[in-house]
């Protein structure tokens, strides 16, 4: 709200409907209209003094307080005429001041129309719903009532008497309040207002020293009696306990009553003092206090209650209420007889207005003597006052500083929104409580959620303290400060790890995605610098620029081990797929198992080569929190769907621009290095892994398989089972599984394979003469399905979801149960008791015969039930060379085109476990190469 | 009448204790008294409606008739101003009183709010409140808020009665008062880490309308009373309207509708009683509280707080609200602000 919205009520107002209020016989408007016509006006008016009678207050809803008084007053339907006439749809809020010349009693009577009026009030209600709706109805208030107590102020500048209107017959206390304000309004304004009239020649001396005439008399008008001091009531004599009567009626005494209260109070307030200069005079001698108690003949009429009822009951305004007929007319054009009763307002009225000194009485030109003023010069200087408050100059002085003006101002507008002012201050006490609260206990670097839930927390603190209209906005600024504190350096980076953890470390950018050149913020900051006090924003546009460049770190560690199985070292929560299944092994093979043989899967050789030389491979996604909403609300959705058992990928919508750049660069690399050769395969390496539903021309850019031959079958011992590192008790041997010779002949046998035809006799159901199975002949794979938890333990299974337990007796487990079903591909470890941790299918080991057959390899791995099947991209079966040890190493991380699949959460149950399909290893005596044997 | 021994704890009205007249529950030294606990028994199910208003605006006179049913000539269960006060514009009830009925509704009556009378007496005894809020229209102002604050945190209902339409300092007031209210101390005590939802009470409010004329039973007259509540009530947490309506499977468009009852001048023997009235002001007047009473004790009630509350735990909560309220810094921050805006001088 500011000064020029509030003026703007003093702008001169349109003309509504083709009828001029001006024209009409000595009505007018203050502020007069543009097209109000001076020397017209006054013409229309008889010569001579006129004293100027203003009524304030409470107008009830109906009828208005100007109708109410100067109507019955003056016996005539002006002011009633006028409301009818008059009324503005355009601007229902303004507050205006109306006038009529009376020429007859040469009198001005005003009426001060604005929101006290309660048919002003109801219309403005309605046309600022949205304001009530949104601000409430203290913001309403306070931002209308300014124009109001603007005029007030005007009214007791102007006025020689002013009659104060009240619906009911007690005292309205705020009256206090606002005549205080006003009166600190008007001292301050004095030496202007006086200021305003130097232009105005001969007029008295008070009028230049005081900015006035002099103070106006103030009488109090009550609209209605108490029940039991109505009609005849009120005016019968009271029997006093001495059997006199009392010399005033009841009504009498409760004026009296009132007279006194309101003395006191005043008086008390500080409104009514000795000085000569006061706000208001109440006439001492005089009563001023004036209940209507019914009596009055000409104040109301049951017949006019029967038209006003029937007029509601229309739902509109009859256009002239005029209504004649056989009952008593409501206005009479005369003035009536005198009153039966001896009370009556006019009377009252008059008697006040004839105990106004004239002109002539005090030749000193005191307070005291009044010379009534032509209307011509009351208008020069009404005119003259009101120029103060002139939209073009603000609540402005000419010639003077605005200083004391907008002081001026702010004290009046102080007493209308003390409420606003209150929960102003409320709330910016409470703010920083909040605040603190939010500041308090807060760790390093912290996750959205850990945000949401401390601005809760300083929220309901805010909310407990906080008060009134400014509370919404202050409620903002607690949240926009909260996130920009913790944007400022204390946002956690939140990616998530392919393991489905949260980076723990500020938010940052990675090798390779910073922002190619800083941009130039200079001049933003140094506005910012300028404009923004609290200096968060100031830091926030620099935030962007000042992020570290550092890897992602859940901050877990894992134990593996490599792809061989020999050594087990720590690995860190990855974030990239490449880092999961590719790198971290390589980096382990240059110690271990380098130098074995290793089968290759298909890949996308050229530019595999390239990352394989390539430095940049620290390359990584980048996911800026801070840039992207979008980007963490993924996340929240991320989540949702982690939570929930049954699908356990994690779904990554955004995956393409995570991960697609740096391999897209990479490749680009690689097709710059290998020169644009025609012929090579330029389909795109695909970023995540293959799936059956791959199109067979796309290949990753590495592999996530390996194949080890740790070297011939010796090395295996059956009876120590498998030599290396992190194996629990009993659980670290190979299964036998008998495999039997079906295709081969005897003869084959012995000529060839000397070695099984020695282990073949000394069996019992050796039959030499028979063929295929009949023969009996068996020979022996060794296998094992190694688990691996996130601490390294690792276990063979013996069953699907049954770890291995040799016991000491040396009963041995064979590998048909796990060779006839789908094993999971998560296991609870059973290396720690009453830990829940999931232990993944890491390698599966082999141990080929020195037999003429093939063992093969294809393993299809199922991580989600309904998700995608991987599968390492050959074609058909691998077949492995007899006679030697295999360790197929699993990929540590599934992440197919829809994104990663996260390891079971809390607990393995056969719904989350995944599988892979059973028939992963086979047997086939398609076997070609018998030199190999000798 | 002095309260009898054995108090029976029985929940049925029936054999409750009724007090005679109103006793004394806010004293005009600003302390809640005990003498009510005495007729309170362990009865979960009871209905607490407050009423405030402008002085002579008929709040005793209506809880009169709401008590009863009927108004009792002879004995007045709220004291009315009679005559002489009239006559004198004095206020009749200081503090609050309170009546509790078979029925188990605990009716209250306040002082009237933003009173000459009671100003003026002040000023007339003088000193005995102004040390409290610096002057004594201050302290006056804000007792009166005070006392709406109590009852938006203890009542279901809060009447507001007016004998004019409107006075906008009241219905400012009454928002003030919500705006200061400070949170009720059940609450504090019940808050758990879990929820951070802040639950507070607000009473459904009830604007009557009284010393109605003709013209206000008009619909349209009616519909623009109404009409404008529901604005000026729009932004507040105070329900002018009663939400449950619905539920009850009442008409939808009543769902909205301000709670307002129009009550017609209760004048006798006015010059304006000729007799010609298409209705007897006294018989309306009846007839109208009647329909009243009705529409807010069949109201379904929202709890007060969190806890369900029996009478007597009840009155304990209601003497921790008014020592809560009394020790409130909002009302002081507040009077301090009435305070700066006269000390302000150049």
């Amino acid at each position: 709200m500011t000064l020029t919205e509030n003026c703007s009520a003093f702008l001169p107002k349109k003309t509504c409907l083709g009828y001029r209020i001006s024209d009409h016989q000595g009505h007018f408007t203050l502020p007069l209209d543009r097209d109000f016509s001076r020397s017209a006006f006054i013409q229309s008016l008889a010569p001579g003094g006129f004293t100027v009678v203003g009524v304030v207050g409470k107008g009830g809803e109906r009828p208005g307080k100007g109708i109410r008084i100067f109507d019955t007053l003056t016996q005539r339907a002006i002011f009633r005429l006028s409301h009818h006439r008059h009324t503005q749809p355009d601007a229902p809020s303004s507050a205006c001041i109306r006038g009529f010349v009376d020429r007859r009693c040469q009198r001005v009577y005003l009426d001060l129309e604005g929101i006290q009026d309660m048919k002003a009030l109801v219309a403005a209600a309605q046309h600022a719903e949205d304001v009530l709706q949104t601000q409430g109805f203290h913001a309403f208030l306070s931002e209308r009532s300014l124009e109001g107590s603007k005029l007030m102020l005007l009214m007791f500048q102007i006025c020689h008497l002013i009659i104060l209107y009240h619906p009911n017959h007690t005292i309205d206390l705020s009256y206090v309040q606002l005549f205080q304000s006003i009166e600190s309004v008007r001292t301050k304004l004095q030496s202007s207002f006086s200021d305003a009239l130097k232009s105005i020649p001969n007029l008295n001396k008070n009028w230049y020293v005081y900015g006035r005439q002099s103070p106006p008399r103030i009488l109090f008008f009550f609209g209605t009696a108490p029940v039991d001091l109505r009609g005849s009531r009120g005016t019968a004599g009271i029997l006093k306990k001495d059997g006199t009567i009392s010399k005033h009626p009841p009504i009498r005494k409760l004026e009296f009553s009132l007279e006194d209260q309101i003395y006191r109070i005043f008086r008390k307030a500080r409104l009514i003092t000795n000085s000569s200069n006061n706000l208001f005079n109440v006439p001492g001698r005089d009563g001023f206090v004036y209940v209507d108690n019914g009596t009055d003949a000409s104040f109301g009429d049951e017949s006019l209650d029967s038209i006003n009822a029937l007029q509601n009951l229309l739902d509109q305004p009859l256009e002239i209420p005029e209504v004649r007929g056989p009952f008593k007319p409501y206005f009479y054009e005369e003035k009536v007889q005198e009153s039966r009763s001896s009370r009556c307002f006019s009377q009252f009225l008059d008697n006040h207005l004839q105990s106004i000194p004239t002109k002539g009485t005090d030749a000193e030109g005191n307070l005291g003597g009044l010379e009534l003023p032509s209307i011509h010069v009351w208008l020069a200087t009404v005119e003259a006052s009101l120029q103060m408050f002139q939209p073009d100059s603000g609540f402005q002085i000419r010639g003077k500083s605005s200083e004391i003006s907008e002081r001026a101002s702010l004290a009046l507008l102080s007493y209308n929104d003390r409420d606003i002012r209150f929960s102003e201050q409320r709330c910016s006490k409470a703010h920083p409580l909040a605040f603190n609260a939010y500041k308090e206990g807060l760790p390093q670097y912290f996750t959205q959620d850990f945000h949401n839930a401390k601005l809760m927390q300083a929220m309901s603190i805010f909310s407990v303290q906080a008060r009134g209209p400014s509370t919404s906005k202050y409620a903002e600024k607690l949240a926009e400060d909260c996130r920009a504190f913790w944007e400022n350096g204390r946002q956690m980076c939140e990616e998530y790890s392919l393991t489905g953890n949260p980076c723990k470390q500020r938010l940052h950018y990675i090798h390779g995605q910073e922002p190619s050149e800083p941009p130039m913020e200079t001049s933003d900051e140094q506005k910012a610098k300028v404009d923004d006090d609290s200096g968060w924003k100031r830091r926030r546009s620099t935030n962007k620029k000042t992020l570290p460049t550092i890897h992602h770190e859940s901050g877990l560690t894992f134990v593996s081990a490599c792809n061989c199985g020999k050594r087990q070292s720590n690995r860190s929560d990855p974030f990239e797929l490449i880092e999961a299944n590719w790198r971290f092994f390589s980096e382990c093979e240059i110690e271990c198992c380098q130098a074995l043989v290793h089968l290759d899967f298909p890949v996308c050789e050229a530019k595999a080569n390239a990352i394989r030389t390539s430095a940049a491979l620290s390359s990584s996604a980048l996911l800026d929190l801070a840039s992207d909403p979008n980007a963490v609300k993924t996340l929240e959705n991320l989540e949702i769907k982690d939570s929930d058992e049954t699908s356990t990928t994690k779904g990554k919508p955004d995956l393409p621009s995570t991960s697609v750049p740096p391999f897209q660069s990479l490749a680009d690399l690689a097709q710059t290095n290998q020169g644009n050769r025609p012929g090579v395969n330029f389909a795109d390496p695909i970023s995540f892994m293959l799936t059956k539903t791959t199109p067979t021309d796309r290949l990753p850019l590495f592999p996530s398989w390996s194949l080890i031959q740790l070297g011939s079958s010796h090395l295996y011992s059956h009876s120590s089972g498998m030599n290396q590192p992190g194996f629990l008790q009993g659980s670290k041997s190979l299964l036998p599984w008998d495999v039997p010779l079906k295709k081969l002949e005897w003869k084959t046998v012995k000529e060839q394979w000397p070695n099984l035809a020695e282990n073949a006799m000394k069996k019992l159901n050796f039959n030499p003469n028979a063929i295929g199975t009949a023969m009996g002949m068996t020979v022996k794979v060794f296998l094992g399905f190694e688990y691996e938890c996130p601490r390294g333990h690792r276990f063979m299974a013996s069953a699907p979801g049954q770890a291995l337990k040799s016991n000491p007796s040396g009963l041995r487990e064979a590998a048909g149960k796990v060779l006839a079903s789908d094993m999971p591909l998560f296991m609870t470890c059973p290396g720690r008791i009453g830990v829940c941790l999931p232990a993944q299918l890491m390698r599966i080991h082999v141990v080929t015969p020195k037999a003429p057959i093939h063992v093969t390899l294809m393993p299809e791995v199922q991580p989600a039930e309904d998700g995608p099947v991987f599968h390492c991209g050959w074609k058909e079966p691998k077949k492995l060379p007899h006679n030697s040890c295999w360790v197929l190493r699993l990929p540590f991380i599934y992440c197919g085109e829809n994104g990663a699949h996260l390891p079971p959460q809390k607990e393995v149950t056969p719904q989350n476990a995944g599988r892979i399909l059973k028939g992963v290893i086979n047997v086939s005596e398609d076997f070609e190469d018998f030199n190999r044997g000798k | 009448a002095p309260p009898p021994a054995n108090r029976s704890t029985s929940e049925s009205s029936g054999s409750s204790l009724i007090p005679e007249k109103s006793l004394k529950f806010v004293d005009d030294g600003h302390q809640v008294t005990d003498s009510l606990l005495a007729y309170l028994t362990d009865n979960p199910d009871f209905l607490v409606i407050g009423i405030v208003g402008a002085q002579g605006a008929g709040k005793s006179t209506l809880l009169n008739h709401l008590c009863r049913g009927r108004p009792t000539s002879t004995t007045n269960l709220f004291r009315v101003q009679g005559f002489e006060k009239q006559m004198l514009s004095e206020h009749c009830t200081t503090g609050i009183n309170v009546w509790v009925s078979p029925e188990r509704v605990i009716y209250l009556d306040c002082q009237p709010l933003l009173s000459a009378s009671v100003l003026d007496r002040t000023i007339q005894i003088d000193k005995k409140h102004s040390a409290e809020f610096n002057t004594a229209e201050n302290t006056m102002e804000m007792h009166s808020l005070q006392h709406l604050a109590f009852f938006y945190n203890i009542c279901h209902h809060v009447i507001l009665i007016q004998d004019w339409f409107a006075d906008s300092n009241v219905l400012r007031l009454l928002q003030t008062a919500e705006m200061l209210k400070p949170s009720s101390p059940a609450k504090t005590c019940e808050s758990d880490e879990g929820s951070n939802q802040i639950v507070e009470h607000f009473p459904v409010l009830n604007f009557v309308q009284n010393k109605a004329q003709m013209n206000d039973f008009s619909p349209h007259q009616e519909k623009k009373m109404r009409d404008f509540y529901g604005r000026v009530f729009k932004d507040s947490q105070l329900h002018p309207s009663q939400p449950f309506l619905e539920i009850l499977g009442e008409k939808k468009d009543a769902k909205k509708s301000v709670n307002l009852y129009i009550l017609p001048d209760f004048d006798l023997e006015g010059p304006t009683n000729v007799g010609n009235r298409p209705f007897s002001p006294e018989i309306k007047y009846k007839t109208s509280v009647d329909a009243m009473r009705r529409a807010i004790l069949s109201q379904s009630r929202r709890p007060l707080t969190i806890v369900k509350q029996t009478e007597r735990t009840w009155f304990q909560f209601a003497k921790d609200s008014w020592e809560n309220i009394k020790n409130s810094s909002f009302f002081l921050e507040y009077s301090r602000l009435l305070w700066s805006n006269k000390s302000q001088d150049l």
